[in-house]
Parts: C-alpha cells; sequence; structure tokens
C-alpha cells in the first residue's frame, strides 16, 4: 500500500482524510468552473466504503476505486477523466458563456497573425511525441492557467501527501518571475519574484543530482516551503521553470518518493511549457479584447449570419436612433466576420473647422474694411461739417447734410458688423432685438423683395449668450428662408415674408423664424441637420449641421417645424434669466 | 503757430487745415511719409499730426527718423498721433515716443482741434 510506504504522514488513517480533501479540491475546481458557467450541474460525492467513492456532474456518474492500481498516476486518471468528460460535455457553454471570448478568440487570433496559430501547429507533433498516452493531451486541455496547476498537482494520488507545490516561471526577456503556490487546504497565492533570485535558485537546482533540498539554503523570497523540498527545474524555448515540492517538515524522501517525483516531472515536462506559452499568449488576446472593449468608439465584431460575436462597451451604450447618427466602417476579417467600427457623424470636427475658418476669415474681412472705410468715409463727414458751416445756399447746405448724415450711417453699419464678428468664444449680455436687427440688415442681398418682420419690435431682451455665433445662426435660417422663396416664386415676391418672433419663457427664450415659402419637403425632417444633406444644387449642406452644432455651444436647441398656412418654422430656444 | 498735417486722405487734410487755419494757426500738408521727412527737416513746426498707415512708409517711422533733429522729450511734445488703427500695440508703441493718440473718426471735433493747438494738456 502506497500509504504505508509514506513514512512521513502522521499515522496511517490519513488515507480517507486525504481522499476527502482531494475531492473537495476537486469539488472546489468544479464549483468554480460551475460558478463560471453558470451552469445547472450537480455535484455529490459519496464515499461509499473504504474502496469507493462516486463523485457526479450533471448526469455522469462515475465511480473511482480509490486503490485502482499500482501507477502512481492512477488518481491523475480518475481527475483527469472526469475534467475531460465535464468539459467535453461543456465545453461549448462554457466559452459562449465567457462572453464568447474563447471562440472569439480563436476567431480573433486567425485573423492577427498571433503566436497561437505558430504555436498551436508546433504544439502537435510534439503532443503527439511525448503523449503517447491521450490522457496527457487532455492533460494539457484541462489545465488552462498556470495558476491551477499546483492546486491540481496536489491533487494528484500519485504524489498526495505534500502539502505544498510552488510553481516558479519565468518568461524569457520579462524582468521578473512569477511564482504561483498552493496548499492542500486549497490556498491559492501568487507573486512576482525578483529575476536574480530566480536565476540564482535555478542554477543550483539545476546542478543538484539528488533533487532534495533544505529551504534554509534558498533566499526566503522565492522559496516559500518550510524545511525540506523536491525541486525540479524545466528548460522551455520560451520560459524556465522550477517546480517544488514539499510537505513542510524536515523529514528527507525516501528512495520510492524520489522515483515518483521523477516520473512525475518526467511527465509534466512537455506539457508545462505548453500550458506557459497558451498562458501567456491568452493575456496577449486578452490585451488585444481590452483594448477594443475600450475603444473610444463602438465596434463590433460579427460572423456571416451577423450573429454577434464581440461588441465593446461604447456599442453596447449606443442607442438605437445613435446608429443612423454613425458612419459605420466595414472590414472584412478572416473567416468571413465583419468588423464593424462606427465613428459619430454629426459631430464632424471637420464641419466645426470648415465653420470656424470661415467665420474668422469673415471677421478679418470686416475688420480690414472696416478700418478701410472708416478713413475716407471720416473724410467725407468731417468735409461735409466744414462746407455745411461754408454755405449759405439751402440747396446745398441739404445736400451736404445728407452726405454727413450718410456717411456716418456707413460708419455705424460697418462697425456693428465688425463687431458681430469679433470675438469667437465672446460670451456677452446684449440685446437680442437689436442683434436681431443687425443680422436682418446682414441679409438683406440675399433676401431682396421680401419682407422681414422682427414681430418683438420695441420689447428690450436681454440675454447672456455668444452673439457671434447667435447672429451665425438666424442669419443662416434668414438666408434658407430667403432662397427657398426666391427659388419658388417664378414671378413675384410681393407677398412673401419672414418674420422673427421672440417668445421669453420662464427660463426660456425662444426665436422663431417662420416663411410662407414651400416648407421643408415631406421626407426630409430627419436628415435636415445631417452634415451636407442638401436639396440646393449649389449647395454645401453645412449650414444646419454647423447651426445645430453652435446652439449645442449656446446650451440650446433648434427645432423644425411647419408654419400654420404653409412654410417653414425654425424655433431656437436658449437659456434665459429673467 | 505752425503745424504740419501728414495724412494721406485728402479730405480729412484739407478739412483739418481748413479748421485750424480759421483759428489762426499756419498749417502745412504732407500727404506721404517721405516728403514729411524732408518738410520736418527743412521747416520749424510747433506741432505735427501724424497718420500712421500711410502710401510709402509708416508714421512711426517718421517719428523715428525725426529722432536726428528732435530730443525724445521733444517728439513727444511735437507729434500727435491720428489713426484708425487704434490697437493696443498701437498705443504701446505711442507710449514710448510719449505721443498722443488721437482715435479716427474723432469723438468730438473742436476738441480734437483743441488738442492739436495746445499739444499734451499736462505739460
Amino acid at each position: 500500500m502506497e500509504n504505508q510506504s509514506r513514512p512521513s504522514i502522521k499515522g496511517s488513517k490519513k488515507a480517507p482524510g486525504n481522499l476527502e480533501r482531494r475531492l473537495t479540491l476537486l469539488q472546489n475546481e468544479i464549483q468554480n468552473i460551475k460558478g463560471e458557467s453558470n451552469l445547472p450541474i450537480e455535484i455529490s460525492s459519496e464515499i461509499k466504503s473504504d474502496h469507493k467513492f462516486t463523485l457526479k456532474c450533471g448526469t455522469n456518474t462515475q465511480d473511482f476505486f480509490r486503490s485502482s492500481g499500482s501507477s502512481p498516476i492512477s488518481w491523475l486518471e480518475c481527475v483527469k477523466n472526469n475534467y475531460v468528460e465535464f468539459s467535453n460535455r461543456n465545453i461549448a457553454r462554457l466559452e459562449s458563456s465567457r462572453k464568447n471570448y474563447s471562440s472569439f478568440r480563436k476567431k480573433l487570433s486567425s485573423h492577427l497573425k498571433s503566436p497561437l496559430k505558430n504555436q498551436d501547429s508546433s504544439l502537435k507533433p510534439l503532443l503527439a511525441e511525448h503523449f503517447k498516452d491521450h490522457q496527457y493531451r487532455e492533460l494539457y486541455n484541462i489545465i488552462h492557467n498556470i495558476q491551477s496547476l499546483p492546486t491540481f498537482l496536489l491533487s494528484l494520488e500519485a504524489i498526495k501527501g505534500y502539502t505544498i507545490c510552488q510553481l516558479v516561471s519565468h518568461e524569457k526577456g520579462q524582468a521578473y518571475a512569477m511564482s504561483n503556490l498552493a496548499t492542500l487546504g486549497g490556498k491559492s497565492t501568487n507573486k512576482r519574484i525578483s529575476i536574480a533570485h530566480f536565476n540564482k535558485s535555478f542554477q543550483t537546482i539545476k546542478k543538484s543530482k539528488s533533487k532534495v533540498f533544505q529551504s534554509q539554503n534558498f533566499p526566503t523570497e522565492i522559496i516559500e516551503v518550510i524545511g525540506t523540498f523536491q525541486s525540479k527545474t524545466f528548460v522551455g524555448s520560451k520560459y524556465n521553470l522550477i517546480l517544488i515540492l514539499g510537505r513542510n517538515d524536515f523529514l528527507p524522501p525516501d528512495t520510492k518518493e524520489k522515483d515518483i517525483f521523477e516520473q512525475v516531472t518526467e511527465q509534466l515536462d512537455p506539457v508545462l511549457n505548453a500550458i506557459l506559452f497558451r498562458s501567456s499568449h491568452d493575456d496577449k488576446i486578452l490585451n488585444i479584447i481590452d483594448s477594443l472593449e475600450q475603444a473610444p468608439v463602438p465596434v463590433s465584431i460579427s460572423d456571416r449570419s451577423d450573429k454577434f460575436l464581440f461588441k465593446n462597451e461604447s456599442f453596447e451604450k449606443m442607442k438605437e436612433q445613435d446608429f443612423r447618427d454613425y458612419r459605420k466602417v466595414e472590414k472584412e476579417l478572416t473567416g468571413k466576420n465583419l468588423l464593424r467600427t462606427y465613428y459619430p457623424q454629426s459631430n464632424l470636427e471637420g464641419t466645426d473647422l470648415y465653420h470656424f475658418y470661415r467665420v474668422s476669415l469673415l471677421g478679418e474681412l470686416l475688420n480690414t474694411l472696416r478700418h478701410e472705410l472708416s478713413n475716407p468715409l471720416f473724410g467725407l463727414s468731417l468735409a461735409s461739417d466744414i462746407l455745411d458751416t461754408d454755405n449759405k445756399d439751402e440747396d446745398i447746405i441739404e445736400t451736404v447734410f445728407d452726405i454727413k448724415t450718410n456717411s456716418k450711417r456707413c460708419q455705424t453699419i460697418i462697425k456693428n458688423f465688425s463687431d458681430l464678428y469679433q470675438g469667437e468664444e465672446n460670451f456677452k449680455e446684449f440685446n437680442l432685438v437689436e442683434l436681431l436687427r443687425e443680422t436682418v440688415i446682414l441679409t438683406k442681398s440675399e433676401t431682396k423683395g421680401i419682407q422681414k418682420k422682427i414681430l418683438s419690435e420695441g420689447q428690450e431682451i436681454f440675454i447672456f449668450s455668444n452673439p457671434t455665433w447667435l447672429s451665425q445662426i438666424v442669419f443662416n435660417l434668414i438666408i434658407n428662408s430667403g432662397q427657398a422663396i426666391l427659388e419658388n416664386s417664378q414671378s413675384s415676391t410681393r407677398n412673401s415674408f419672414i418674420n422673427i418672433q421672440i417668445k421669453p419663457l420662464k427660463d426660456k427664450v425662444f426665436i422663431e423664424i417662420s416663411d410662407n415659402g414651400p416648407g421643408v419637403p415631406k421626407g426630409n425632417e430627419e436628415k435636415l441637420f445631417k452634415s451636407f444633406f442638401t436639396t440646393k444644387d449649389s449647395g454645401t449642406g453645412l449650414g444646419l449641421s454647423i447651426c445645430k452644432n453652435l446652439i449645442r455651444k449656446l446650451d440650446g436647441d433648434i427645432m423644425h417645424g411647419h408654419r400654420d398656412g404653409g412654410g417653414a418654422l425654425f424655433t431656437i430656444i436658449l437659456p434665459h434669466e429673467s | 503757430m505752425n503745424i504740419l498735417i501728414i495724412e494721406d486722405e485728402s479730405l480729412i487734410a484739407k478739412s483739418l487745415k481748413k479748421l485750424l487755419e480759421r483759428r489762426g494757426v499756419h498749417v502745412d500738408w504732407c500727404n506721404s511719409g517721405n516728403t514729411a521727412i524732408d518738410a520736418i527737416k527743412s521747416g520749424s513746426y510747433d506741432r505735427i499730426i501724424c497718420d500712421l498707415m500711410l502710401q510709402d512708409i509708416s508714421g512711426f517711422d517718421v517719428i523715428e527718423d525725426s529722432k536726428s533733429i528732435f530730443n525724445i522729450g521733444e517728439i513727444g511734445k511735437k507729434f500727435i498721433i491720428i489713426t484708425a488703427y487704434s490697437s493696443p500695440q498701437v498705443l504701446e508703441k505711442a507710449e514710448q515716443y510719449g505721443c498722443l493718440v488721437l482715435s479716427k473718426p474723432f469723438e468730438d471735433l473742436n476738441e480734437a482741434i483743441d488738442t492739436f493747438i495746445k499739444g499734451k494738456s499736462s505739460d
């Protein structure tokens, strides 16, 4: 009996306890998977007699004999069979429950020229060669990350009696090594270890022939086992590993224990590197997924049947209506999967830039004009002042007076316009009615012959806003109305009008701009404020989209409706402290 | 009293000339910077009313050039700048020469004429 050959274990009645503990470990493992996968499985275990126990996973009941043979790896087989049975049946559901990540990973990695792909193909002959017995290939499938390996090893019947298992791995090129530690109690921890400590211990263990060590000869930073321990190093293409097994006592292992240790570690050798390779590769894939997940624009990946394989956070947050506002860019991935990236459209940076460029250009132009005109205009008014006092002739006096008033008017107009286009970020308190009046004058040439009225004339409404932007918006709307009316009326514009009405209401002020033109054609209402949408032959389709952007910056809103009796109606809503 | 007007806008220059002559001042007029430099060197003016935006050179160039015959105190007293571009930069530069600046158009014509005759009131 194996138990009797282990003098280090206190008492011979340890066996059932060990069995129970291992069972608990196994159950814990399965519980973890169950927790992750949310599968409706039942797990129960029962120690039927001294020789037998039952483990139940779902509908699969399997009886195990504790002493099922002399092979030190019999327990490994038992555990493995259960795992495999379990995972084979449930792998698909497990994966789908992990947000499709597993299947997505495979698909993603086949698209990206991933090391996983190379590794998989190179692994096949490797696995075939070393794992003639299929069970080891399956072991590779069972252990998904290195953290769970020490726990798994401790649960092996072959190496029972050990209470602590530590695996220290160093990926070549990394500045530190990782230590994964498991105790029989089911505790599992991991920490970083300096490369200097790792290298020193690695060399010591590698050179030793007995593979039995005392912990006091090693730095405590790296070796967490107390007392005597057995250890072996593994050299892989990408990793160097130290495997440590101990019991936290000072008794040396006997010959049989040494044999078993050798046997187990030998069989582990090929699979360890493969597992490590995969787990680091999984990390890389996870990094890619995380990056996609956190991309500031919506990203989705769907398969041939348009089923989603992946949606990132921004995508999940997108509302139904948003999809229309976004520009969709599709890229076909390997396996006919589709990568879709969505870019917001209504806030096109270019549109704003174009607008600001235009306005600042206009501002500069008006400023130059103002200065170039003000000098000769000043000359005119100066000269007319003198002529005024020099002359006695009524006709001349009247004419000179007209010259004087006209030149003054010219000066005022040009001053107002250049003031209007001065500060881009200039928020201030101003008279809304006055601003509208000035803006209406500005539209004169584009709305020739159309009657324009500010219906709140005489009313004084002061608001705090950006006069330049507001004037831009109103200007645009009036020009639009004017163009629509002029385009529509072949003969006369005698009865055409554009009305502007100001309605203060609580903490808001409504500016309604209406006309009796053709109105917005049915079916175009939704596209109205979109960039590059236009019905005009020479339009850029930027006017209303710019209006919408500007009004947002003013903390207001703009809406479109139909005027009673025909024509367009645009309503600007601005914040207003009454 | 002798006043020189440097101004390329003839309506302004002629009007100012006329208004100042009514107050008994002798007025000469130059419509370019270079002719003004010559005039300043050959004549003796109590006041020089100088526009900044001239066709050939700037008014500041004229002032800078006259440093050869006037000290900085005299420049501040003699020159009065009239300009349609009264930007902060212009005001700062005028300050360096110690010159008065009047923006065109003048807010009060009579006050402007008084200033031209009296010069800097603080002196």
